[in-house]
């Protein structure tokens, strides 16, 4: 029997308490911790930016004062509350999140408010944060295992945004204005919001100072910007040399499916087969690792940063220099092993047992039904916990490797191999 | 008092006071019941780490922690980790200096299955000689990783020079010639002297139910009763039994600089001071004055570094909660452009002047304010409050993070002045770290300063 206090455990996107079309809202009760999460996010982001590095700083810039607060002052007055506030700018979105001791939920609606539509992005601001993204760029350049991602990133996807850092170039950053920055922000709301606010709140109180707050606005919700898909492509093989170091980069892998297509529950479940999600378990885990200790890390996903547009199947191990050959091979063996032999009842079951057990993980805390929430808003019901449980107990051992056999294909891996300069 | 005691309150409900038994065989077990959450989370905590590795044996601690996942009599091979898939959970451990503790976390209707598999592995672990050889080929890898990360490799340099004889000092992965020597024989040995119940602590936090602990005590409940004098301390200290180190009391050698060139790199700096041991008085206090330094915007270095100086892409400021007196670090990333010097001088500049005057009633105001609201968002997920519970009982007590806490909360500006002249002076030795971009190869010098 359900206690009045028992936490909810589903999501559902349910009729949102929209003012106008384009603007999107959810406030959820969270029993638990005195916290209120509040999430803003505008449509857009870096797939549909003009200029390189445009959505990162323009998202960056909500947080750097607004019309009528300074950045130090909004930074103080939120830190005297224990506040923490954030804004960000992604390939999908721009937005801000506050996280708050619920007593001070009003003020964080207000605040968040007040970014999100009267940011006063000052251009001292934008040339410190421009200067901080060209750091950034530089600092990725120390990490091996970024500069491996960064070269089988371009080969899948370029000319598609999701194939660059969203940082864009150094080259890219100098031509940015702060006035880009203005009208891309100009262009988000024009595209659509999402607000959430989740937590120990009351749920009409919430509501009604969101709409106090966003309810004027006229938004409609303009339609995003089609962006060519990447294109296709055949197996290819890049070599890198790497700055010394102990280790080489392995990074296996192509293209698959956007999030909301209706075969990426399936190629989760294939995933968790091969060794997505916890514990050293699936098949890659097992070989790489556990039967033949190559490496240490060994991580899969088979839609790996997919949004609107398509995510990535890949393998990637960390491994000596003279055992990354090894590595390659073994993972074009698993894979031509999977899509030959297919999979048993039991990996199937357990790869079952294993998604639909860990849902309630994803729903835990205010922030997890926050996230949950624009999640169904940006892509749709699909994605949410109850819609992928429905549709993982349903799966059959058959559908699953139909699906492997349409969307993974060894004849299409890009093989990405670092390499320390000694060893290449 | 009033305030004190509402935001004591608003802490003590992000972390409850765990309900606690001792079993007849030392085993302590502590439950923390939130019944409105959909999860629970077990955190076994040993009372084994870096520090009770053998001489010439560097990195056991950890090598074990790799090997708990290979199997054990009842659940063999490969074994937990089908078994906590299967059941929608998942698994981890981490090894550090004082401790090793191991997490699962389940649904709150399947969680039980943490106890059968802790019990079985504490009592009856495998040890194939082949997964040992295995496993020790995996943690090469892990090392190296570590190697190749800037910070990482960095941090290794720092704590070498600020823990010279101090286990602390050292990686607690250990080295590869010292793996080498580890093999199943040494492993064993280590199991057999600290994987006992009474030098454990399993920690229940979730919806675990009225029965949990009986439950506990039945899945544990046959691990033999220690022979001998029972250490009864379980509950009470991590210091009691295990090997003393000499503390690392003297002046530091300032002089020390170490630098650390590589090819393309942004220069990082990380400052090295030596800091309080988790149960001392002064801890709080220091985290206080750490977070006046670097957590928010509005703080010190973020202001004269990052946001307001523009000499940073970041800055930040921590201390570490270990049995003896352990590491109190700065850290920087210089933005290109900049003299890395300037950079080090502001950061000791800072130091010196937290150590020359107490902070303003405002600045303390902030910090508090912020690092109430970092606990209770930090232990918004049950597996945060098993895991600072389990490290706390078995450093320290179950009461350590809301005493530590109430200190925090209490401290006045004067008592935090004396403190910060305590541990924040930088006249007293600091070990600074440099990580400099250079044309050349890999080189490492020692410079005076």
């Amino acid at each position: 029997m359900k206690t009045p206090n028992e936490r909810p455990q589903t999501v559902k996107a349910g009729p949102p308490a929209a003012p106008a079309e384009g603007l999107t809202v959810h406030v959820r009760q969270v029993p638990g911790a005195p916290i209120v999460a509040l999430r803003g996010w505008l449509r857009g982001g870096a797939r549909v930016e003009d200029i390189p590095g445009q959505a990162l700083i323009s998202g960056r810039l909500l947080s750097e004062g607004t019309q009528s607060r300074s950045w130090r002052r909004l930074a103080r007055e939120a830190e005297e509350r224990g506040m923490v506030i954030e804004s960000f700018g992604g390939h999908e979105a721009i937005g801000v999140s506050v996280d708050a001791l619920a007593r001070d939920a009003q003020q964080a609606v207000d605040d968040l408010a007040e970014q999100i539509l009267t940011p006063a992005m000052p251009n001292q601001r934008f040339k410190l944060l421009r200067r901080h993204a060209m750091a950034e760029l530089e600092s990725q350049q120390d990490r091996p295992e970024v500069r491996t991602a960064r070269a089988f990133l371009t080969s899948l996807y370029a000319p598609h945004p999701y194939s660059r850092p969203l940082q864009g170039t150094r080259r890219d950053l100098r031509r940015l204005t702060r006035d880009d920055c203005c009208a891309f922000h100009e262009q988000a709301l024009a595209m659509g919001i999402v607000i959430t606010v989740t937590g120990a709140i009351d749920e009409h109180t919430m509501r009604d100072a969101i709409h106090a707050r966003f309810g004027h606005l006229q938004v409609a919700a303009t339609p995003l910007p089609a962006v060519a898909p990447p294109p296709p492509h055949a197996a290819r093989r890049i070599d890198l040399v790497l700055p010394p170091g102990d280790q080489a980069h392995v990074l296996a892998g192509h293209l698959t499916v956007p999030l909301a297509h209706p075969d990426r529950p399936i190629l989760d479940l294939l995933g968790v087969l091969l060794g997505a999600g916890t514990g050293v378990r699936g098949r890659m885990v097992d070989r790489i690792r556990e039967q033949e200790g190559l490496a240490y890390e060994v991580d899969v996903g088979t839609a790996s940063g997919a949004g609107l547009d398509p995510g990535r199947f890949t393998v990637y191990a960390a491994t000596a220099p003279a055992r990354a050959e090894r590595v390659g091979e073994a993972i074009r063996q698993e894979l031509d092993r999977l899509l030959t032999d297919g999979i048993s009842v039991d990996e199937l079951e357990e790869a079952r047992d294993y998604l639909i057990g860990s849902l309630p993980f994803r729903l835990e805390t205010a922030r997890d039904v926050a996230t949950r929430l624009v999640e169904g808003a940006f892509y749709g019901p699909t994605v949410l916990p109850d819609v992928l449980a429905e549709r993982w107990r349903s799966l059959t051992r058959e559908d699953v490797i139909a699906v492997a056999r349409e969307h993974l294909d060894p004849e299409r891996m890009t093989v990405t191999v670092g390499r320390p300069e000694s060893d290449a | 008092m009033s305030r004190l005691r509402s935001e004591l309150t608003l802490l003590g409900a992000a972390l409850p006071t765990p309900a606690i038994i001792t079993m007849a065989n030392g085993l302590t077990v502590a439950t923390l019941d939130r019944p409105d959450a959909p999860v629970v989370s077990s955190a076994l905590c040993y009372r084994a780490g870096r520090r009770d590795d053998g001489p010439q044996h560097g990195g056991t601690a950890h090598f074990l922690e790799h090997m708990m996942f290979r199997g054990a009599a009842r659940f063999g091979a490969s074994e937990i980790d089908r078994l906590t898939r299967g059941a929608g959970g998942s698994n981890n451990a981490f090894t550090t200096h004082d401790a090793t503790l191991y997490e699962f976390a389940f649904a709150r209707d399947r969680w039980h299955l943490a106890l059968e598999l802790e019990a079985d592995r504490m009592q009856s672990l495998l040890l194939a000689p082949e997964d040992v050889d295995r496993e020790r080929q995996v943690i090469e890898e892990e090392i190296a990783m570590y190697r190749d990360d800037p910070w990482d490799a960095l941090e290794e340099a720092v704590f070498s020079k600020l823990f010279p004889r101090h286990p602390y000092g050292k990686p607690v992965l250990g080295r590869r010639q010292d793996l080498q020597r580890t093999d199943a024989d040494v492993l064993r040995s280590f199991h057999q002297t600290h994987y006992r119940p009474e030098n454990a602590v399993l920690v229940l936090a979730g919806a675990v139910g009225e029965d949990a602990i009986d439950r506990a005590v039945a899945a544990f409940d046959t691990l033999p009763v220690p022979a001998g004098d029972r250490n009864d301390s379980n509950a009470a200290a991590g210091r009691t039994g295990r090997t003393a180190f000499p503390r690392e009391t003297e002046p530091q050698h300032r002089a020390d600089q170490r630098l650390v060139r590589r090819a393309g790199e942004a220069p990082r700096l990380l400052i090295g001071l030596r800091g309080p041991a988790g149960d001392d008085s002064d801890q709080p206090l220091v985290d206080l004055l750490l977070s006046v330094l670097a957590t928010g915007r509005s703080s010190r270095l973020q202001r004269k570094l990052v946001d307001g100086g523009q000499l940073c892409a970041f800055a930040g400021a921590q201390i570490a909660e270990t049995l003896d007196p352990g590491a109190i670090l700065l850290s920087a990333e210089v933005l290109p452009g900049v003299e890395p010097q300037r950079v080090e001088e502001e950061m000791i500049a800072a130091l010196t002047k937290l150590a020359q005057e107490p902070p303003s009633r405002a600045e303390i105001r902030r910090a508090r304010r912020m690092l109430i609201a970092d606990w209770i968002f930090g232990h918004e997920r049950v597996h945060q409050q098993a895991v600072t519970t389990a490290l706390a009982m078995a450093s320290f007590d179950a009461g350590h993070p809301l005493r530590q806490a109430e200190r925090l909360l209490a401290a006045s500006p004067e008592a935090l002045h004396q403190a910060a002249q305590r541990w924040l002076d930088p006249a007293h030795g600091t070990v600074v770290g440099w990580s400099l971009p250079t044309d050349d190869a890999e080189t490492e010098a020692s410079e005076g300063r």
